[in-house]
């Protein structure tokens, strides 16, 4: 057998390339209909709610209200994978087949089969992948401190404004929050449609002659209303391009 | 004939053809998937997958169970630890073959 008889082999047959590929297709595979979009602006928009129910309420209602929203935002974090996929039951798996995607921290036994060689492309990404899987771990449990910590945080910044009329404790604790979740955002790639919003969203806090609590809440219901509308687009999209199969 | 050229012939057959590679590499790659998503992906009908997830499960390289996620019907399939094992093997006996080849034009 000649060496380009070999090379079509090879280049029929599998390697690391191909495995990554559909490890990463598996994976964009769960925000491919936008239900998960449209979870994460549901929850954008319940803390823009959450923010407006200020005016004309006592701290023990605002407190309670504020308790009762995160109480419900911590249980949709804590069962998001459950409740999406519930409802991908519905409409995802009839329709394009159901994947479980696979995990970050668990790298292919392949990369560590050919040590003594010279990394090829193919393997220098695998090891990035890995390298990037403990950052991901350590994101993970900043990820859950802050779920956890928010609520009090919240809760003291919010007794703290209403004793002393200061929003910076407010302020700090959002921007905190505004950040882990463009944190979260940037693992699943941004999209055109999101850095618009952002910029306007921006552009709108910046400029608009608001309160600067109105501006904390335009903070949250930007990033919202733009994700609830990416999120419905792409479903709409997604239900129109792939009918229901019949068995 | 090099070594790596003698690996070729003690390739595993049953993962060389081409449809039920595909099919391995994507159940490498996940820890499960369904029929319908496996068709998708590998762009086989099916009858012709169906037919290579037979030989594969007969091997022992798949596991195939019928279940429900609400009222859809979901074939799920995964590959048991002797399927990933074969398929790293397989891997690992194509790198030599590509090493040594490629090792063999350089010089």
């Amino acid at each position: 057998m000649n060496y380009e008889a070999v090379h079509k082999e090879n280049n029929m047959s599998t390697n690391q390339t191909e495995i990554l590929q559909a490890k990463r297709r598996a994976r964009d595979y769960w925000s491919i209909d936008g239900l998960p979009t449209i979870f994460h602006a549901l929850a954008w928009l319940m803390l823009a709610g959450m923010l407006n129910i200020r005016r004309g309420t006592g701290v023990v209602v605002a407190t309670m209200v504020v308790l009762c929203v995160l109480t419900l935002l911590m249980f949709l974090a804590f069962r998001e994978t459950e409740i999406i996929q519930r409802l991908k039951a519905r409409t995802t798996y009839p329709r394009t087949g159901y994947v479980k995607p696979p995990e970050l921290d668990t790298p292919s036994s392949l990369i560590s089969l050919s040590i003594t060689r010279e990394p090829t492309p193919e393997e220098a990404e695998a090891q990035g992948l890995q390298q990037n899987s403990k950052l991901n771990s350590i994101t993970r449990i900043l990820s859950l401190a802050q779920k956890i910590s928010f609520q009090p945080l919240f809760v003291s910044a919010l007794i703290i404004n209403r004793s002393t009329g200061s929003i910076l404790p407010q302020a700090a604790v959002m921007i905190l929050m505004g950040v882990s979740s463009l944190v979260e955002l940037r693992k699943n790639k941004l999209a055109w449609i999101d850095v618009i919003g952002l910029v306007l969203a921006g552009l709108a806090i910046a400029f608009l002659p608001t309160s600067p609590y109105d501006r904390i809440n335009l903070m949250f219901l930007t990033p919202g209303l733009v994700l609830a509308l990416r999120g419905t687009l792409t479903f709409l999209y997604y239900l129109r391009r792939n009918p229901v199969v019949q068995a | 004939m090099t070594p790596g050229l003698q690996e070729l012939a003690t390739l595993d057959r049953l993962i060389h053809e081409p449809a039920r590679l595909m099919i391995m590499t994507v159940l490498y790659a996940v820890p499960e998937a369904d029929f319908l998503y496996l068709q998708r992906e590998c762009g086989l009908t099916q009858g012709n997958l169906s037919s290579h997830l037979a030989k594969l499960e007969e091997a022992g390289y798949v596991t195939i169970i019928k279940t429900f996620k609400g009222k859809y019907p979901l074939t799920i399939c995964s590959l048991t630890k002797k399927g990933r094992e074969a398929f790293e093997e397989y891997v690992r006996k194509i790198s030599v073959v590509n090493g040594s080849q490629k090792a063999e034009v350089r010089s």
